[in-house]
């Protein structure tokens, strides 16, 4: 379920807890707009074959072993419904790290060809490593992974992080 | 919402006291429901037992907010129920999983074990639609008591999103 910014959830120490996969917590950060804001953290299996980037967006998938599951992929076009998440930290390739899966974080978006503003549904992107804005703006669909909430408007070529809120659920690309 | 490896997050009222986000609602038979912290943003005070669904804006103050459904959705949202008559521009808890009482739109049967879904047409309260039993994309409740005096019906919410019908 989303959470509010005024939502208080116990800050846990990473090293105090085993790094379990698929293991999930919430936590408060201070955001980029000075805010102490909740977000939902994962930990899942880089297996994009690639270190990752910060801020960057993924594809949450499933694998049989269980030294690799669950896992992050690069985005890719899906008829069903699979969760999205953004890369909290520099994970190496083939290691477990901790993604952002629901709530607030800086999450790389898109406004080469329409602008992201404020309270625009964002979605996710086949091969590509960005949010972008909604086919209509203020309009949630199937698609629809999160809302843009940064007061600074996307709007070039260069893709950049913005604060956005995950929505927290699976959807489609 | 919880698999393998994966542990609720849990209470933080007895950690910080004040507003947070999610905990569990007892009631007086023992059973319970869990409920979540939203923004009131339908202009209105809300009834307790009605159903919303959970809307997101881009401003922290507001955000995640409930609304009333004004069509139908072809995807999952989540949707819940009024804990309290809620203030307009407030925040309040609204039940989303368990047992807790519900306002109720019960059809030609309306009995217990009947499904029940949020429909576009009528959102004043949670719709039996004929067919059920059958459980569809839509419905997220279930019918546990098959009258009460009280007006407001219990059910058992299942805790996972849902379409909403025309």
């Amino acid at each position: 379920m989303p959470r509010a910014q005024y939502d208080h959830p116990e800050t846990f120490d990473d090293q105090a807890f085993a790094k379990r996969a698929g293991f999930e917590r919430w936590e408060n950060y201070p955001a980029v707009n000075g805010q102490m804001l909740p977000r939902k953290l994962k930990f899942l299996y880089n297996g994009t074959g690639g270190a990752l980037t910060p801020g960057n967006v993924y594809q949450m998938i499933y694998d049989g072993d269980v030294g690799l599951n669950p896992a992050v992929q690069a985005v890719a076009t899906q008829t069903i419904a699979l969760p999205l998440c953004v890369a909290k930290d520099a994970t190496p390739a083939a290691s477990f790290g901790w993604f952002v899966t629901e709530g607030y974080c800086e999450a790389l978006c898109d406004g080469n060809a329409v602008d992201c503003d404020k309270d625009d549904y964002l979605t996710g992107i086949n091969a590509q490593a960005f949010f972008r804005q909604e086919a209509a703006a203020t309009v949630r669909t199937a698609k629809t992974v999160a809302i843009y909430a940064d007061p600074t408007a996307e709007t070039d070529a260069t893709p950049s992080t913005r604060l956005v809120y995950l929505l927290g659920y699976p959807v489609t690309v | 919402m919880i698999g393998p490896g994966i542990v609720r997050p849990f209470d933080t009222l007895a950690f910080v006291g004040g507003v947070q986000g999610v905990k569990t609602f007892e009631n007086s038979d023992g059973t319970s429901f869990d409920a979540v912290r939203l923004f009131n943003a339908t202009g209105v005070a809300l009834t307790a037992g009605r159903p919303y669904i959970v809307g997101y804006d881009g401003d922290e103050e507001t955000n995640p907010f409930v609304f009333v459904a004004v069509a139908a959705l072809a995807f999952p949202v989540w949707q819940v129920i009024a804990v309290n008559a809620t203030p307009v521009a407030a925040w309040d808890w609204f039940g989303y999983r368990g047992i807790m009482p519900v306002v109720a739109i019960l059809g030609t049967t309306g009995i217990k074990d009947d499904h029940f879904h949020l429909s576009a047409a009528a959102p004043t309260g949670l719709t039996e639609a004929a067919g059920q039993p059958a459980r569809t994309l839509a419905t997220i409740g279930v019918l546990t008591e098959t009258a009460n005096p009280a007006g407001n019906y219990r059910f058992n919410l299942y805790g996972e999103r849902a379409q909403v019908a025309a």
